[in-house]
């Protein structure tokens, strides 16, 4: 290949962008949207929140997910309840993460809570490509006063290899 | 550019989605609120072609100083399209007496009808980030102190 070619080969895959694909699941945008709210399981229990299918073109590929949720716990009185959120791929948990919310007033409140999952990743595929995964995103409490009216948003971005 | 070269070209095109990226940030100045709406950042994208998203995302510290009580504050976040409302996301912020608290709110949301159904391309879109105490008691200050609003263009993958 003539040197000038090659030169202006380099230009091209040095500009390629490297995200190649965006898929996003947001069965809720807006606080109060679901009604009746969703409720979070108690232990050992899991509540499905929201899954996301993404086309996995290469084993070099990375999935970059970021997840959103709105919570709301109920309180009867002083009290603290831990909230478990994880991301699988498939049935194989690859990211979890631990929310407390709590209440310090000895009447009755309502409480509501962001929680904001990232997490790349690196081991989408295994076998041949293209492939489709599913990634999940649940929720579990250690106390029956835990819901969700929204929003609800997990996105995948799919993401090459650095150049 | 001769014909090889173009076939050479054609090959390696752009399998990149991302097409544009704007920002807004602010570190600088406390916002008080009290009960009216504050609206916080504001973007504007140009979007060219009506099957492109816009992926939002914004990040706000927020702080409660209270005095001698006790309870929370509901603030509640939005992202807005134009004058409509195509986001929002509550957060409480527990307080103590005398307490000084620091909260982060976080939101994601993707825009998947950007031009709201017209089909003129290209065509500018405002997206605001706003946020509307809905309860505040008494003798607590709560106020905005930081946020970032980022939006990202992005096309229909390429299969």
């Amino acid at each position: 290949m003539p040197e000038n070619i090659q030169g202006q080969l380099n230009f091209f895959q040095r500009a390629k962008g490297l995200l190649t694909d965006f898929q996003v699941s947001e069965p809720a945008s807006t606080f109060g949207s679901i009604n009746p709210p969703i409720e979070i399981a108690v232990a050992p229990g899991f509540t499905t929140l929201t899954s996301v299918n993404v086309t996995i073109n290469s084993q070099t590929n990375r999935v970059w997910l970021n997840g959103t949720l709105g919570l709301t716990a109920a309180f009867d009185a002083v009290g603290v309840v831990t909230v478990t959120l994880q991301l699988l791929r498939g049935t194989t948990i690859i990211y979890q993460t631990t929310k407390t919310i709590s209440s310090p007033t000895v009447v009755p409140a309502t409480v509501s809570e962001i929680v904001h999952l990232e997490h790349i990743d690196l081991t989408a595929v295994s076998g041949e490509v293209p492939v489709t995964t599913t990634y999940t995103l649940r929720a579990q409490a250690d106390a029956a006063i835990v819901t969700s009216s929204g929003p609800i948003t997990l996105s995948a971005a799919q993401l090459e290899r650095n150049p | 550019m001769t014909e090889k070269e173009n076939g050479i070209s054609t090959i390696i095109r752009d399998r990149g989605i991302l097409t544009e990226f704007k920002f807004s940030e602010s570190f600088v100045s406390p916002r008080f609120l009290t009960t009216t709406p504050v609206v916080l950042s504001t973007i504007t994208l140009r979007i060219d072609d009506t099957a492109n998203q816009v992926w939002l995302n914004a990040i706000v510290n927020w702080a409660i100083s209270a005095g001698a009580v006790t309870g929370t504050a509901d603030l509640l976040f939005e992202i807005l399209r134009g004058n409509a409302v195509i986001y929002s996301i509550a957060q409480s912020g527990v307080f103590l007496p005398g307490s000084s608290t620091l909260f982060n709110a976080q939101l994601q949301h993707v825009d998947d009808n950007p031009l709201g159904g017209v089909n003129i391309t290209p065509a500018f879109v405002q997206y605001q980030l706003r946020v509307t105490p809905l309860v505040v008691p008494e003798l607590i200050t709560v106020s905005t102190l930081s946020q970032v609003f980022t939006a990202a263009e992005l096309k229909p993958a390429i299969c």
